[in-house]
């Protein structure tokens, strides 16, 4: 068998396998919670203590799961809660942020929807004792008494859009907190979540903290709201004293291996004092990047107020272990382009010798012609032997030098040890005061090259070129300030001969409908190539083989 | 990495179907008509100008590293190499990216062995590692070309804001440019300062354009299949969306 055809078949089974792992759905490989865990929210449901909890496959698209306690032990549901919906497009890209509560109408399951706009605050109840929920869309706000939705505002009409929210219903009244974008706190209240009135003020007007906390939860203490902020290592709480809210900060806890972790979120279980949180491990005092060392867990808050140490009761859930892949095969996958780095690092090798072969034979050369005696053959350039020497390879002096310099500086400067030694400080200016600004300079050169490139172009030699720099005109002045200045002597209904709205029609219209063209055929072509080389059919690309 | 969604696996079938058939049956002798690209047939003519003026030739492979992009390009360049390598020219291969260049160092020694030339110019003088910078990079091609007098520029693959530098630099020397390229934000610059400049699908046209073999035939009239599809399908969405106000349940479905 030839050589060409022992590389057709490796590429066409390489190229098989990649294909099989591009098309294969992420949740081949895992459950719907191999990626993270988190959020979590518990409840009693029927006397049996049920927690609910956002899962994910992959990156992103999150997906509620349940626990269920019993006999004292946690036990997952294999099959989760509540998923993303196609047609239902509050949470056609995720939910989050899960928070059950015992209703008359049965139990609710409130969480934000994740879409291409805004969070969304929807809901789900269930009709058989919370044992499957079914979305009823969105909880309706208002301000006054008209409970109305928009396309643009799902949620009816709220002074802000959610950032997290916090649910209860005591009495057949439902209570529901939103923390907002901006920091505030607002409470409303109805019968049902499709008519929630809000307070005419916020319930808090200004930020409690300087920094947004990971999960927000609210618990009443009599008749007075206690507001729990949970933050990377600590959890506040905030009650109401003589109508402002004053903090009380629970540290992160030590002891039993959790000294080692952040919060990522959690809400309170009010019943018996509960904190229920998602943790992400932590190294070196930063959360380790890595998803699938999330786990739940469960604080006893309430037990210490008398100021000891809050001490992490348990550890319900946990996600450690080999990475989860979107696939079964991801692995492979993974490993090629593993592969692939350290193929590249050593091809930057080969690309360095290459440059050092050039220069330092240009150098060599330049040496000899400079020792050569008098009469002898010597390199174009003429002149003196200095002049000529510098002339032929004084750059690829400089090169070299500096390649030396740089590679030297980088080794021994790039640890972490190296902070504040010479060669962090020669690395950063060679980097900073060096590198930067050449490539600036070099960059602020095409503009140059473009009013020359302008200059030979814009000459109306044919209708064509007559267009294009009609064109050009019309979307320069469009775009400066006297076109905005010409457009204002220009009556409204005259929209043609406004140059910022011509302007903007020309790129927005024309060129993104040529843009688009271009690039359909353009991804069509790439397909076709791939193919063609998959399959082994263009001959064109093996044929520096055999 | 991201996993196709159902649409996505549906039209990959849809467009490879219409592509390999149209190569089965270009393969069995089905006659297709295959428009002539301009840009492609001239590179016979850049390669003569500059072997009449006695000037090196210079090809371009961008910023590709290990791509579709790149394999494309390598496949133009090795039938420039050969042809040059017939007429006893130099031609200087700039490079972005390590791992081109160790493909590339092979696309180009094939290209003067097979014409009998292996040894005729040393590779460290003609295939040069420049820079990963996008600066260093044009800045250190415009240096070349200059110094070099460059015939004949080639410039084929991806390209950022360097694509100016260096199709200035090859006009400012006089050399004979084709620019082809799937960068759709770089066509003006090369449309201005090459003598042709082809974009879009063409460049993947362009590594099996100089022999009509049937599978290039083929694949090119599958593609214009697809493309046919997509536009009864561009045509139809924005009827539904016209009358129906609440087509919107079909972006949905293509998002999924």
């Amino acid at each position: 068998m030839s050589k060409r055809n022992i590389l057709k078949i490796i590429a066409f089974v390489v190229g098989l396998y990649f294909f099989l792992e591009y098309i294969l759905p992420e949740k081949v490989g895992g459950e719907f919670d191999s990626y993270e865990v988190g959020s979590p929210a518990a409840v009693e449901i029927g006397g049996a203590k049920q927690q609910f909890y956002v899962g994910n496959y992959y990156k992103g698209r999150g997906i509620i799961g349940r626990m269920k306690k019993k006999g004292g032990v946690w036990k997952k549901d294999p099959k989760p809660v509540l998923q993303r919906s196609l047609f239902l497009k509050f949470d056609q890209f995720g939910l989050q942020d899960p928070d059950a509560v015992n209703s008359p109408e049965g139990p609710a399951l409130l969480y934000l929807g994740q879409n291409e706009k805004d969070p969304v605050l929807c809901f789900a109840l269930s009709e058989d004792g919370g044992e499957t929920f079914k979305k009823k869309g969105p909880v309706v706000f208002s301000t006054n008494d008209v409970f109305k939705t928009y396309e643009s505002a799902p949620n009816g009409l709220l002074p802000d859009k959610i950032k997290a929210f916090a649910a209860d219903c005591k009495g057949g009244v439902w209570e529901i907190y939103l923390f907002t974008m901006t920091y505030r706190v607002w409470r409303g209240s109805g019968p049902d979540l499709k008519h929630i009135r809000l307070d005419d003020a916020p319930l808090v007007s200004a930020a409690l903290t300087e920094k947004s906390p990971n999960s927000f939860d609210v618990y009443s203490e009599g008749e007075s709201p206690v507001l729990v902020y949970v933050m990377d290592r600590e959890v506040i709480e905030f009650r109401e004293e003589g109508g402002s809210f004053v903090p009380r900060t629970w540290k992160a806890p030590t002891g039993n291996g959790t000294n080692d972790v952040i919060y990522a979120g959690g809400r309170m279980d009010e019943t018996d004092g509960t904190l229920y949180l998602g943790t992400k491990q932590m190294r070196k005092g930063r959360p380790i990047d890595s998803p699938y060392e999330t786990m739940l867990c469960a604080v006893k808050l309430r037990d210490y107020a008398d100021g000891s140490p809050m001490a992490m009761e348990m550890t319900i859930y946990k996600k450690v272990g080999a990475q989860p892949r979107p696939t079964y095969l991801s692995y492979g996958t993974e490993w090629a382009g593993k592969f692939l780095t350290v193929v590249g690092s050593f091809a930057i090798f080969i690309a360095m010798i290459n440059l050092m072969l050039f220069h330092g034979k240009k150098i060599y050369q330049s040496a000899l012609n400079y020792n050569a005696p008098a009469g002898e053959e010597k390199l174009p350039g003429g002149g003196a032997p200095m002049r000529n020497f510098i002339k032929n390879a004084g750059y690829s002096a400089v090169f070299l030098i500096f390649l030396a310099v740089m590679i030297v500086c980088a080794l021994k400067g790039q640890t972490d040890e190296a902070k504040g030694t010479i060669w962090k400080t020669s690395f950063d200016f060679l980097f900073n005061a060096i590198q930067a600004p050449m490539g600036s300079a070099v960059f602020s050169m095409i503009t140059f090259y473009m009013i020359s490139a302008a200059y030979r172009s814009f000459k109306v030699r044919s209708l064509e070129a007559g267009f294009l720099m009609a064109a050009a005109i019309v979307c320069m002045v469009g775009q400066m300030p006297i076109g905005e200045l010409l457009a204002s002597l220009v009556p409204e209904s005259w929209k043609l001969l406004q140059l910022p709205w011509l302007s903007s029609k020309l790129l927005s219209v024309l060129n993104a409908a040529a843009y688009r063209a271009v690039l359909i055929g353009t991804l069509i072509g790439s397909v076709a190539i791939s193919l063609r080389i998959w399959l082994g059919l263009d001959n064109s690309v093996y044929s520096s083989v055999d | 990495m991201d996993h196709a969604t159902l649409p996505i696996i549906i039209f990959i079938l849809l467009f490879s179907g219409f592509i390999i058939t149209m190569i089965m049956l270009t393969k069995r002798g089905k006659e297709v008509f295959l428009r002539p690209i301009n840009g492609l047939k001239v590179i016979d003519d850049a390669i003569g100008r500059a072997a009449e003026e006695d000037r090196p030739i210079m090809f371009n492979l961008g910023f590709d590293d290990l791509s579709v992009n790149l394999f494309c390009s390598l496949a133009v360049m090795g039938y420039v190499v050969r042809k040059a390598a017939k007429l006893s020219m130099p031609v200087y291969v700039p490079l972005a990216q390590p791992l081109a260049y160790a493909m590339a160092e092979e696309f180009w020694k094939d290209g003067y062995a097979a014409m009998g030339k292996e040894g005729m110019f040393a590779v460290e003088d003609c295939l040069r590692y420049m820079s990963s910078n996008q600066s260093a990079l044009g800045a250190g091609i415009a240096g070349w070309i200059k110094r070099d007098h460059v015939g004949a520029n080639f410039m084929f693959g991806t390209y950022g804001f360097e694509s100016m530098m260096l199709a200035e630099a090859g006009q400012q020397a006089g050399a004979f440019q084709i620019a082809c390229t799937p960068s759709f934000y770089q066509v003006p610059f090369f449309m201005v300062s090459c003598d042709y400049t082809v974009f879009g699908e063409e460049f993947y046209a362009a590594g099996a354009y100089f022999n009509r073999d049937p599978v290039l035939t083929g694949s090119l009239v599958g593609q214009d299949y697809s493309k046919l599809v997509l536009l009864l399908l561009i045509v139809l969405g924005s009827l539904l969306l016209t009358i129906f106000q609440k087509a919107d349940y079909l972006r949905l479905l293509l998002q999924w």
